[in-house]
Parts: C-alpha cells; sequence; structure tokens
C-alpha cells in the first residue's frame, strides 16, 4: 500500500504516543497498589494498636475484679490502685505475648514483637468515676507491618497504649470509704428507731418490750438507711425479710414530742402573773393597813381639829384597798384558770400536754395529795373571803364611827386588822406531808419522797399559802424540764425515704443460698436510679443484749423481768416523771460484709459455673465492727413497765 | 490515483488515532481501577470503624439474661446494658459467652444464658453497620473462632452479618482479628472444667478471625 512520508511520520507518532500511553498505565497501576498497600498497612497498625488495647482492658478487668473483691484488705486507696496496677500489668503482659504467637497464624503481614521488659501500668480517674488507663509497653517492642503484595514493609515501635474501662471502679472506691467512715450513722439511726418505738409503746401501751426481733429488724433498717445514703441503694431484699413478723411495719410514722419540748416558759407566764397578782394582794392589804394607822393617828393627835372626815377618807381608802386586793387574788384566779384551760386545749393533740393537765388537775402523785388545783382553789376561796372579811371590818368600823368612840374603834380595828392580816400574808410552812415513792443515786435506793402540802381545805387558803404554792408549781416546772433535757434525747429526726419504705415493704422474696453470687450475675435493682449501683450486705445478728441502767433496773439487776421505769414524783405539779434507760447491744455473728455492684455497666465478661456472663464490678469490704450499742431513754409522764420477751 | 493514496492515507491515520484513543484512554487506568482502590480504602476503614465505634454511638446495646427464649425469676435485674464497648469488642465477647458446642457436625442445643445477646447483637450490628455502610457497597462480615477440639464434640463460634440485596459482584475482601476477652489458658480450663474433662492436649486460640467482604454492582 502506498504511503507518503507523512504517514510515515504520523504512525511513528502514534507508535510513541501508544508507548507514553502504556508506561503512563503501568505507573497508575503501581501508584493504586501501592496506595492499597499503605491504606492496608495503616488498616494493620489500626488493628493492632485497637487490639493491644483491647488486651490492656481486659487485663484491668481482671485485676479491678481481683482486688475489688477484697478491697478491705489494703490499707489505703493508694495500695489498692498499685494492687491494681500490678496484677493488671501482669495479665497484659501474658496477654501481648500470647498475640504476638498468634499474630502469624491469622495475619501474615503482622509480626508483633514484644520484649520481656516490665509494663508500667497508671490507672486514672475520669469523669463519674470510670477509668482511664495507660500502659507503657515493654521497652523495645514493637510491630512490623508488611503488605500483602510485600511491596510495603514498616517497622512501627510500640511505646504507649491506653483503655478507657467502662466500670465505675472510683465511684465504688468512694462511696465505700463514705459508707466505712460514716458508718456510726447506722447506730444514730438504730438508736432512733429504736426510742420512737420504745417512746411510742410507753405512751400507748404502758409497756415497753424489749425484742430482740423487732431489734434485729431494726438494725438492719438502720443498716439499709445507711447504705441508701451511701450508695444510693440497699440491699432491701434482706431488709425486708427482717421485718417480717414485726407487729406493726417499721416505717409507720409516730409522731413523738419528748417532754423537753414543752412550752415550760408558756406554762410559767401564766404562774408568774399569777403570782404577780398574788403580790399586788400582798401590797394592797399592806396599803389599807397604812390607811387603817393613818386614821388611827388622826383620831389620837388631832380629833378635835380634823373631825371624822379625814378618817372617814383613810378608812374608806384602806376599805378600798382590801377591795382591790380581793380582785388581785381573783386576777390570780383567772391566770390560773387560763393556765388549766390552755393546758386543756393543748392536751387534744400533746399527750405530754394532757398529762400536764392531768398532774395538776387532779390526785395523781397520791390520793392524801390534792392537785395544784385542789390547792390553788382553795388557796383564792380562802384567801378571798379572809379579805372580804378584812373588807367588812373596816366598813363596819366605818359605818359606826361616831367621834366619842372613835379612838377605841380605831384602835381596835387596827389591831383585829393586823391579827387578820398576818396569816394572810405569812407563808406557812407545810401543813402535813405525804410520801411516795422514788429513787436516789449512788448507791441506788428506793426512798420516799415527802411531799408537802399547804392547802388541804378553803380554812388554809392564805395570799402566803397561794405564793409558797405557785412558787412550789413553777419550781415543779423548771424541774420537769430540767430532768427531761438531761436524760431525754434530742427529738428524734428520723427521716425514712419513701422509696426505701417502698421497697421494704414490696420486696418480701424467700432468702436463697449463695445470695452473692447471685447478685454477681442479677444484681437488684437500685432505689435511686443515680447513681445506679446495686447493694448486698451479708449481716447475721448472733446475739442481741439489753441492759437496764434506769435506777430500777440497776436495783432490779436483772433485764428478764417485767419491772416499772424509775419514778420521779414531781411536787406541787402532781406529775412523776418516769426514766426508762436501756443499753442494747447487738452482737454480730462474724464481720459484717458490704458489697456494692456497678449496676448501670454490666460490662465485665466472668466465668460463672458452665460459661461466661456479663458481670458487674463489684466492691465488697469487711466491716471491722462486730457489735454495735445504743443507749435508749425514754422519760414519759405516764407510768410504763420495761419487759423482754 | 494520487487521489485515492491520499485519501487511503487519511484512512489508515484516522483508523491509527482510533486505536490510539482507546489505547491512551486505558492507561488512565479507567473506572474498575478506580472501584479497586476505593473498595480497599472502604473496606480497610469500615474495619478501623467497627474496632474503634462504640456501641453507644449507635443508640447502645441491650439484652435480657434468659435461656430457650424463658426469662429468669426476677431477683434481680436480667437486662445487660453495653455502651462503650467496640463493635469489635461486642463481637468478641458474643463469641466467648456464647460459644456453641458442635458434636458430629451438628451444633448441641444447650442451656446458654446469653443467647439474647447474640440475637440482639446481630440486629445490632446489622443496623450499626448498614448505617456506616451508607449503602454504597453491599457488604458480609464473618466472624468465627478457631474450633477448640475436645474429641467427640468441638466448641467454635461463628457468625455473618451481611447486606448484599442488589450487590452482584464482590470488590474486595479484607481480614482482621480481635482477641477474645480471655487467654487460651484460660479459656481452655473453663472448657476442661465445665465438660469434666480432665487436661486437655490441645491449644485454644483466644483469636476472633473477622472477614469482611466489600460488595458492588
Amino acid at each position: 500500500m502506498p504511503m507518503s512520508a507523512a504517514g510515515v511520520l504520523l504512525a511513528l507518532l502514534v507508535v510513541a504516543m501508544v508507548g507514553h500511553a502504556a508506561s503512563l498505565q503501568h505507573q497508575q497501576s503501581m501508584n493504586t497498589a501501592d496506595d492499597i498497600s499503605a491504606s492496608e498497612v495503616r488498616g494493620l497498625y489500626g488493628e493492632v494498636e485497637t487490639n493491644i488495647s483491647c488486651l490492656l482492658r481486659d487485663s484491668i478487668y481482671r485485676s479491678l475484679w481481683e482486688v475489688s473483691k477484697n478491697a478491705d484488705m489494703y490499707s489505703n486507696v493508694y495500695t489498692r490502685e498499685h494492687a491494681v496496677e500490678e496484677i493488671a500489668s501482669e495479665y497484659f503482659k501474658e496477654r501481648l505475648r500470647e498475640l504476638s504467637e498468634k499474630y502469624p497464624a491469622h495475619e501474615s503481614g503482622i509480626e508483633l514483637c514484644v520484649t520481656d521488659n516490665c509494663v508500667h501500668l497508671t490507672l486514672q480517674e475520669v469523669e463519674d468515676g470510670y477509668v482511664l488507663a495507660t500502659a507503657e509497653l515493654p521497652e523495645g517492642s514493637a510491630v512490623n507491618l508488611t503488605s500483602s503484595n510485600g511491596k510495603l514493609s514498616v517497622k512501627v515501635p510500640l511505646e504507649e497504649t491506653r483503655a478507657f474501662v467502662d466500670s465505675r471502679y472510683f465511684l465504688l472506691q468512694e462511696r465505700m470509704d463514705e459508707f466505712v467512715q460514716r458508718r456510726g450513722d447506722i447506730g444514730r439511726f438504730w438508736k432512733e428507731m429504736e426510742y420512737i418505738w420504745a417512746w411510742g409503746e410507753a405512751w400507748l401501751e404502758g409497756n415497753v418490750n424489749l425484742s430482740e426481733d423487732r431489734t434485729k429488724g431494726f438494725f438492719q433498717v438502720a443498716w439499709a438507711m445507711h447504705e441508701l445514703d451511701s450508695f444510693g441503694s440497699a440491699d432491701y431484699l434482706t431488709a425486708a425479710q427482717a421485718l417480717v413478723g414485726m407487729e406493726t411495719p417499721a416505717t409507720e410514722p409516730l409522731v413523738v414530742t419528748p417532754i423537753n419540748t414543752v412550752d415550760i416558759e408558756r406554762l410559767d407566764g401564766y404562774v408568774d402573773r399569777a403570782r404577780d397578782s398574788i403580790n399586788c394582794a400582798k401590797a394592797l392589804l399592806e396599803m389599807a393597813d397604812e390607811n387603817i394607822s393613818l386614821a388611827k393617828n388622826f383620831a389620837n393627835e388631832n380629833l378635835e381639829n380634823v373631825g371624822l372626815g379625814k378618817i372617814r377618807v383613810a378608812l374608806n381608802d384602806s376599805e378600798s384597798n382590801a377591795c382591790d386586793a380581793r380582785d388581785k387574788i381573783m386576777e390570780a384566779s383567772a391566770q390560773f384558770s387560763g393556765l388549766l384551760d390552755y393546758l386543756s386545749r393543748e392536751s387534744s393533740g400533746d399527750v405530754v400536754m394532757a398529762s400536764v393537765y392531768q398532774g395538776l388537775t387532779t390526785r395523781s402523785l397520791d390520793p392524801d395529795c390534792p392537785s395544784l388545783k385542789e390547792q390553788v382553789e382553795c388557796g383564792i376561796e380562802g384567801a378571798a373571803e379572809k379579805i372580804s372579811a378584812v373588807e367588812n371590818l373596816i366598813a363596819r368600823t366605818a359605818g359606826g364611827l361616831e367621834v366619842a368612840a372613835a379612838k377605841s374603834s380605831l384602835n381596835q380595828l387596827s389591831t383585829d386588822f393586823r391579827n387578820m392580816k398576818a396569816p394572810l400574808l405569812e407563808e406557812p410552812g407545810p401543813k402535813r406531808y405525804v410520801y411516795v415513792e422514788a429513787y436516789e443515786d449512788d448507791p441506788p435506793r428506793e426512798v420516799q419522797r415527802p411531799i408537802p402540802v399547804y392547802i388541804d381545805c378553803k380554812a388554809d387558803g392564805s395570799i402566803g399559802g397561794l405564793k409558797v404554792v405557785l412558787r412550789g408549781a413553777k419550781s415543779g416546772f423548771e424541774e420537769m424540764n430540767e430532768f427531761s433535757q438531761q436524760s431525754e434525747n434530742d427529738p428524734p429526726s428520723l427521716d425514712i425515704d419513701e422509696d426505701l419504705k417502698n421497697a421494704l415493704q414490696q420486696n418480701l422474696l424467700p432468702t436463697w443460698s449463695d445470695r452473692e453470687n447471685i447478685y454477681e450475675i442479677l444484681p437488684p435493682s437500685p432505689i435511686k436510679s443515680s447513681p445506679g449501683l446495686s447493694v448486698y450486705h451479708e449481716l447475721s445478728v448472733d446475739e442481741v443484749k439489753y441492759t437496764r441502767e434506769d435506777l430500777v433496773g440497776l436495783l432490779l439487776n436483772s433485764a428478764t423481768d417485767s419491772s416499772p421505769a424509775t419514778p420521779f414524783p414531781i411536787p406541787f405539779i402532781g406529775i412523776t416523771l418516769w426514766w426508762g434507760q436501756w443499753d442494747a447491744e447487738v452482737k454480730l455473728e462474724r464481720r459484717p460484709v458490704e458489697e456494692v455492684f456497678d449496676f448501670d455497666n454490666p460490662t465485665l465478661p466472668l466465668a460463672n459455673g458452665a460459661g461466661y456472663v456479663h458481670s458487674s464490678l463489684a466492691y465488697r469490704w469487711d466491716v471491722p465492727d462486730e457489735t454495735f450499742d445504743a443507749r435508749v431513754i425514754v422519760v414519759s409522764t405516764k407510768a410504763f413497765t420495761i419487759s423482754t420477751g | 490515483m494520487k487521489g485515492i493514496g491520499s485519501i487511503t492515507d487519511m484512512l489508515v491515520f484516522a483508523l491509527i488515532v482510533s486505536v490510539a484513543m482507546t489505547l491512551v484512554l486505558s492507561a488512565t487506568g479507567g473506572p474498575t481501577l478506580g472501584n479497586a482502590r476505593y473498595a480497599a480504602s472502604f473496606s480497610s476503614s469500615f474495619l478501623l470503624t467497627i474496632q474503634n465505634s462504640t456501641a453507644d454511638q449507635f443508640g447502645g446495646l441491650e439484652y435480657n439474661l434468659g435461656a430457650f427464649g424463658f426469662d429468669l425469676p426476677s431477683i434481680g435485674s436480667t437486662t445487660k446494658t453495653l455502651r462503650y464497648k467496640t463493635l469489635a469488642e461486642l463481637l468478641a465477647e458474643d463469641a466467648l459467652l456464647n460459644m456453641k458446642i458442635e458434636v458430629a457436625g451438628n451444633d448441641v442445643q444447650s442451656l446458654r444464658l446469653n443467647e439474647d445477646l447474640d440475637e440482639k447483637l446481630g440486629r445490632f450490628l446489622k443496623s450499626a453497620l448498614d448505617e456506616i455502610v451508607g449503602g454504597r457497597f453491599g457488604y458480609r462480615l464473618h466472624a468465627c473462632t478457631e474450633p477448640i477440639d475436645v474429641g467427640t464434640a468441638r466448641l467454635h463460634f461463628e457468625t455473618t452479618v451481611e447486606n448484599l440485596a442488589g450487590w452482584s459482584r464482590q470488590a474486595w475482601t479484607e481480614s482482621s482479628v480481635v482477641p477474645l476477652p480471655v487467654s487460651g489458658g484460660e479459656l481452655l480450663s473453663r472448657v476442661e472444667n465445665a465438660l469434666g474433662l480432665g487436661p486437655l492436649p490441645v491449644d485454644v486460640d483466644p483469636i476472633l478471625e473477622m472477614t469482611l467482604e466489600i460488595w458492588s454492582t
């Protein structure tokens, strides 16, 4: 075929272009292969990095479990963390070695070289108490990565790896430390429950029964309350079991008003105002006396000049003073009635006030001992009558006054008035004594306490007598207050969480053996959703012992009998304070175990039975105390006995 | 004649230019090489995502302990919520918790407390991987352990998660391994205890092998 020179040139040009294109194609293939190799090697490195991190996390899981299950064996947080790090380092090294041996069988492109040098591992707390572990790999460790086509090979030194461990070890540690350090709260909660219950029994039933079952129940509830405070949950299943068989649910609210909360100032206010009135009456009678003396002086010294006018004025003033004195006595009566009305009103919702009212208005100390009300009413009536007699005497004298006999009449009036005034104003001694049973300390012994009686009837009524009786009432209130303040507990402020109450009332399940193991797999739901921890405790009460400490109890020297509380009769106000005091001791079979589980993170693949199960990290502590004490003091204005059984 | 020769030159020249253009175009690599590179890069990233993404990023995984479809009695909570484990770790833990027993080539139905994990994880992975792939490729993720041969029985784990609907051609394959959460020694000792056997002369490989196939149209 004929072809021109231009054609030949064109053909050569095309051949050159084709050659160049072929070369480009080859180059591009090579580039693609290199890209793929680089991507592959990057992937291999990523795989090695994440796998080493996995091994670290698994090693931490295991060491955390081992250490946390015996957390109390370590003296402080540092030694405990150090133990976790040490154990995890060993596991990590072992797993690294194993991985390096197994890699060639699975990944020809990975050659993991781990030296025998030590691994340095540290734990760090991150948000919410989780763990961040950092491991410095054995010095000289490296990974050789080769692409599958063998064209790309790199050696990367391995220095450090990190792993986030999804178990809140630090949170468990912190909450358990809080639980152990503040375990005194268990005793406080328990004591308050015992006190409230005993107080209620003393008032409502007149007998405090020291029941071992109840004490065991209360102790479990107190333990659960402290758990709730520390962990946001409690071993409510166990606590609920302990409450089975108790007469009334332990959580039923009781309104407790201790005696030392009585408004003594208010009661004293009425008494003080009555005493002021009595003092005024006394002063007015003295003024009446002075006016009689003035009239007498007019008559004796200047009768001719002054006439009867000034004498009559003075006698009228005196009569008026006596009248005012009687009114003051009636004011005192009104104040005392006001006191009784106040107590009567308050009695409807307050058993202590009711008993104070009863003490003031009935012969509660002894049938032979008149009540304060009787004494005051007789005293008022008697005193008012006597003042009226004085008034009449003055009026009679003033009415029959004549110039000739004025002098002698007024001398006679003055003498008669003073004869009547003296017994009216004079503070009498006790008319008689009534003896009531009481106890004294050092050595404890029974004594007969004399209760003085000043006013038995209207005839005994006088201003002096009223003063003594009302002063006695005031000191009686103070004595009552002082005694209760010294003996009674502070007003209890026990507030059982509503959620805990519900949990205790709704979780009556049969008991099972090996509960701890079951909880590891199936931890019970927490009472509070935050922080999301489950709680287990092992608490077996071996013995409950009660020791009476009030005087009657000490004298009886036995806690097995039913015996009265120690009476403290208070004169004038007719109240006997009944004091019961005992020490309750709970002795445990062995050191209690407290364990808390990270309920929200069931992340540890742990061997259980024949297989593996995702479990929550547990933190277990042997609480060092085996005995717990609670001193309970009940002071009541109502007589009660104390029995056991 | 001269006119005919020129026409022939022009025709030959046009033919040669067409052939050359075809060669030059093919030298740029064309769609096949680009797809291969994309598929390789994608599968590598895909595996890294499986190894590094946590369950929480896909809504978390929750399952219940039980056996043969029955719930356990309500002593405590049977619900397990896993949030911070990576997808690869979940697979490795599923492998440990749900090892299957095979006798004479047949799976033996045994009491497995964690069977719900197997089921829920399968669905969870399918949904997570679909989200990661985003419809760009089809995929098949196969995970298996080296069987532990104890004479009459074999213990092994195997699972596959795939979405191949509409994809016809396998574009790339890549594999990766994840260590099981326990060492080979511990796993062997657990198997010996569970089966009541003495020391077994076998080497347990505590590795889960994952193979990822990327499919295209």
